[in-house]
């Protein structure tokens, strides 16, 4: 890897982990999802400072014919793959824990105003 | 002290204003002439942008009207959650584009009450009723009465009728265990895996006179593929209740 990759590399890390603590700091970001993301830009911080460690694991996937940056591809959106299914996962909860929300709302609603309007028909006959 | 069962007669509705206080009014009058049990009656308004919750509250129904629209699923599960709230012994499921006869709640209701079945189905296809579905919803529903019967060995051939009757123990499922969407398939998943008798009644339904309804075609080409994981989902899925 060239010195100028691995500077826009761990430049692109740093930005990253600027964004996500300006995210956070102001509550754009929950924390459980900061670690994720701190994680991932952490990560390409660190393949890009020590890029012999990536050099050796390109040239063990590669083998004698194989074709490294596929493979290095290929284990990218193993990575995304499970991180978007991770933040499905979160949106289907967030977003049945909504329904129940509406559904219990508007029965209280209707609850609450039956209750007035017994109320009202008590005083009315007082 | 009123010892007479209590059922509640649940409408989801969107956008009915052309139908819903005819409807409610004459669900109204048809639960009038009944003694054997106390009803009530309420409209689930889906977050309508029309008159739905006015009209159908002018008619005498209380309405709950939620904040958002659910879709059917979600206006269906917030009315058992309305019945299981009130402490109802029968839940009674109708649309109200009136579509389903008011007259029919009794047959629907009786069997019930008696304990013959948990979960009452009011079917549309039998001998006595002529009732034509367009291609794609017929098709919709022979494939989602196969995935029922392969999935609990009942043959419901009106799975998508949304006229049913439930009692106590089917409306305590359907408050936690319910798909919001093609909800009828799993629901009788459900109530089948605990071991609760489904009947089917055979029932008139009359034809929608106004509005449209909530299968559109993109979702009536997309469907058999949605039951399926929707079914394939209630079969795996881990019991909650």
């Amino acid at each position: 890897m060239s010195l100028t990759l691995q500077l826009l590399g761990i430049i692109v890390g740093i930005i990253m982990i600027g964004v996500i603590l300006y995210l956070i700091r102001h509550k754009k970001l929950q924390e459980e999802f900061s670690t994720l993301w701190l994680m991932m830009a952490g990560g390409i911080c660190l393949f890009a400072f020590l890029a012999n460690p990536l050099y050796k694991l390109y040239a063990l996937l590669k083998g004698d014919t194989g074709y490294g940056p596929g493979i290095l591809l290929f284990a990218a959106f193993v990575v995304l793959f499970f991180l978007v299914l991770f933040l499905s996962v979160k949106l289907s909860h967030v977003s049945r824990n909504l329904v129940t929300l509406a559904q219990k709302l508007g029965i209280l609603q209707e609850t609450l105003q039956l209750h007035l309007a017994n109320t009202k028909q008590g005083k009315e006959k007082d | 002290m009123n010892d007479k069962p209590r059922v509640l007669i649940l409408i989801p509705a969107f956008n009915e204003e052309a139908i819903i206080g005819k409807t409610v009014t004459e669900i109204r009058n048809s639960i009038a002439k009944s003694d054997f049990a106390s009803f009530d009656l309420v409209v689930i308004d889906d977050a309508s942008s029309d008159r739905t919750a006015n009209l159908a509250a002018e008619a005498g129904a209380r309405v709950v009207t939620l904040p958002m629209n659910l879709g059917i699923g979600g206006a269906v599960q917030a009315g058992y959650m309305y019945a299981e709230k009130g402490d109802y012994d029968i839940a009674v499921h109708m649309d109200g584009d009136g579509q389903h006869d008011p007259a029919e709640i009794k047959n629907l209701v009786f069997p019930v009450l008696q304990g013959e079945c948990d979960y009452n189905i009011g079917c549309r296809f039998h001998d006595t009723c002529k009732y034509q579905a367009s291609l794609f919803r017929r098709m919709g529903m022979i494939f989602a009465s196969f995935i029922t019967l392969m999935a609990t060995g009942v043959d419901i051939p009106d799975p998508t009728s949304g006229f049913s009757a439930v009692n106590r123990a089917c409306i305590q499922i359907f408050c936690r265990e319910w798909h919001l969407h093609f909800a009828a398939v799993p629901s009788y998943i459900e109530a089948h895996r605990k071991g609760l008798k489904i009947k089917i009644m055979p029932a008139h339904f009359r034809k929608r006179s106004t509005g449209y309804s909530s299968i559109t075609l993109c979702e009536a080409v997309f469907s058999p593929f949605r039951i399926m994981i929707t079914a394939l989902g209630s079969v795996i899925r881990k019991s909650g209740v």
